[in-house]
């Protein structure tokens, strides 16, 4: 069984008896984790700010083994995942005895096949009767492909700034996202409809692809590097 | 023939045809735009984030030795850059190969505006394909080097004739081609990084990929004289001091979008 090594410690079941009100500061887990039978990921939790994180997982090594990783950043808790069978796995993530304290990771290691099992009954109580509603899936985890759709003749101060931070643009790039920039009237931009794509969305668009070219999103280019971030982050 | 300098105990030619008139077959880039205010250019160049030097090292300053391919090496140079903005893989394209086109097989400069037709139409073969000395067709292959030029091409070229739609451009973040006179003042910089000399009709073709701020507005120019040149291959180039003068018997040329490599994963 995979045990948590963050500093909080004691019964899970204590949590049941503080959970108090107070202003809820969940663990930021991504979306639902992909990782069939016989791969791996890597999730990246991100702690509350002066909190810690502690974690627990509901299943046994022998189904899929899970351990923390040395963090990159400070502020956050690594894992890496890997599932010897298939089924979806949860492990429960707290930062506090606050009720909406807890976040749970789902690990879909289902390859898309086998139905979702029901979660093993789990040796000990969850830390919540109710854990905390788990944060949306960001669609954009698996984008790989960032285009810039924009009346290039209309490119203002402000769009200059965004596309011109190319250290910040091949800074994306080592982080696995390829980005084109393209004018809205290109024949290789309608070759690929990517004016199609982003119909409906003010100019500048910033258009998310996964790795086979299919849509996921497309938004107005944000005014910021930052918020671009946020939004392949998940956010909004 | 063209004017030719010694620096560090060698010699680098220059290379720029002075034009018989600044008729263009380009739309102008005034017309097209973006065009900024003056007030937004300057505030674009006072805010350091539009130059050049920051997103492209001393490994993309170039050197064509002795040879009068300025013009070639120039635009080879700004059309690198453009690709590299847009978000293509970075290739380093040939200023011999774009210049071996225009010189009518003789070593004694060329026009840009011949240079920039090239730029937009062919393209330019790659400097592992064509090197520096392969100033000539013959030199080279030209099936080789022909296909692979079709893949590096300018898409969005225009004629730049004005201050404003100059630096206008820069400040967007697109690469400039542009005229300056190279002569013994040009050699060095003042305490801005601004090269001085400069006052002639324009004997030399350089690229500017940014712009910033010092008491004026200051394009970010690079040459193609190696790094020994100015600050590390690199040199501002104002108004006032450099175009003002080149502006009247040349055309700058502005890189808005380039094609896609067609064999780019």
């Amino acid at each position: 069984m995979n045990q948590y090594v963050t500093p909080i410690r004691g019964a899970v079941a204590a949590l049941l008896l503080f959970c108090a009100a107070g202003s809820a500061q969940p663990p930021k887990v991504p979306g639902k984790v992909l990782a069939g039978p016989g791969g791996r990921a890597v999730v990246e939790i991100e702690i509350p700010a002066g909190k810690t994180v502690a974690w627990k997982a509901a299943f046994a090594d022998e189904d899929c083994f899970l351990d923390e990783l040395k963090p990159l950043r400070a502020d956050t808790v690594r894992l890496i995942v890997l599932p010897s069978k298939a089924g979806v796995y949860r492990v429960v993530l707290w930062s506090g005895l606050a009720a909406g304290d807890s976040a749970v990771l789902v690990i879909d290691a289902t390859d898309g096949k086998a139905p979702e099992p029901k979660p093993k009954p789990d040796p000990e109580p969850e830390p919540e009767p109710k854990p905390q509603p788990k944060p949306d899936d960001n669609p954009l985890k698996s984008a790989a492909w960032l285009i810039v759709v924009e009346e290039t003749a209309q490119r203002t101060p402000e769009t200059a700034k965004v596309l011109g931070d190319l250290n910040y643009w091949e800074g994306l790039e080592t982080k696995g996202f390829k980005r084109k920039f393209y004018d809205k009237d290109s024949a290789e931009a309608k070759a690929k409809n990517y004016p199609a794509m982003v119909a409906g969305t003010d100019l500048p668009a910033l258009l998310v692809l996964d790795a086979s070219g299919k849509k996921l999103t497309a938004v107005k280019l944000p005014k910021s590097t930052a918020e671009i971030d946020s939004l392949l982050k998940g956010g909004k | 023939m063209f004017d030719q300098f010694e620096l560090d105990g060698r010699l680098f030619g220059t290379g720029l045809q002075l034009p018989v008139s600044t008729a263009t077959a380009f739309p102008l880039y005034e017309d097209a735009g973006p065009m900024f205010t003056r007030e937004q250019v300057e505030e674009v160049a006072k805010s350091g984030r539009q130059k050049g030097r920051d997103k492209f090292d001393a490994s993309y300053i170039k050197n064509q030795r002795d040879h009068g391919s300025c013009q070639g090496f120039a635009s080879a140079a700004a059309l690198t850059r453009a690709r590299v903005r847009r978000g293509e893989d970075r290739v380093d394209l040939s200023g011999a190969y774009a210049y071996s086109l225009v010189n009518g097989g003789r070593d004694r400069g060329s026009l840009l505006e011949d240079g920039m037709v090239v730029c937009a139409d062919k393209g330019y073969a790659t400097e592992a394909t064509v090197g520096w000395n392969q100033i000539y067709p013959h030199q080279y292959d030209r099936a080789k080097a022909d296909a692979e030029a079709a893949r590096f091409r300018g898409f969005e070229v225009y004629a730049v004739r004005s201050e404003l739609g100059l630096f206008s451009a820069l400040a967007a973040g697109f690469d400039c081609v542009v005229a300056v006179h190279a002569d013994n003042g040009f050699m060095r910089l003042d305490s801005r990084g601004v090269a001085q000399g400069g006052q002639g009709p324009g004997n030399h073709a350089v690229s500017c990929d940014g712009l910033w701020w010092d008491r004026e507005l200051i394009a970010d120019g690079y040459n193609s004289w190696d790094r020994s040149y100015g600050d590390q291959g690199r040199m501002g180039l104002t108004w006032n001091q450099h175009f003002a003068n080149t502006n009247r018997h040349h055309v700058y040329y502005a890189i808005r979008s380039t094609s896609d490599d067609t064999q780019a994963g």
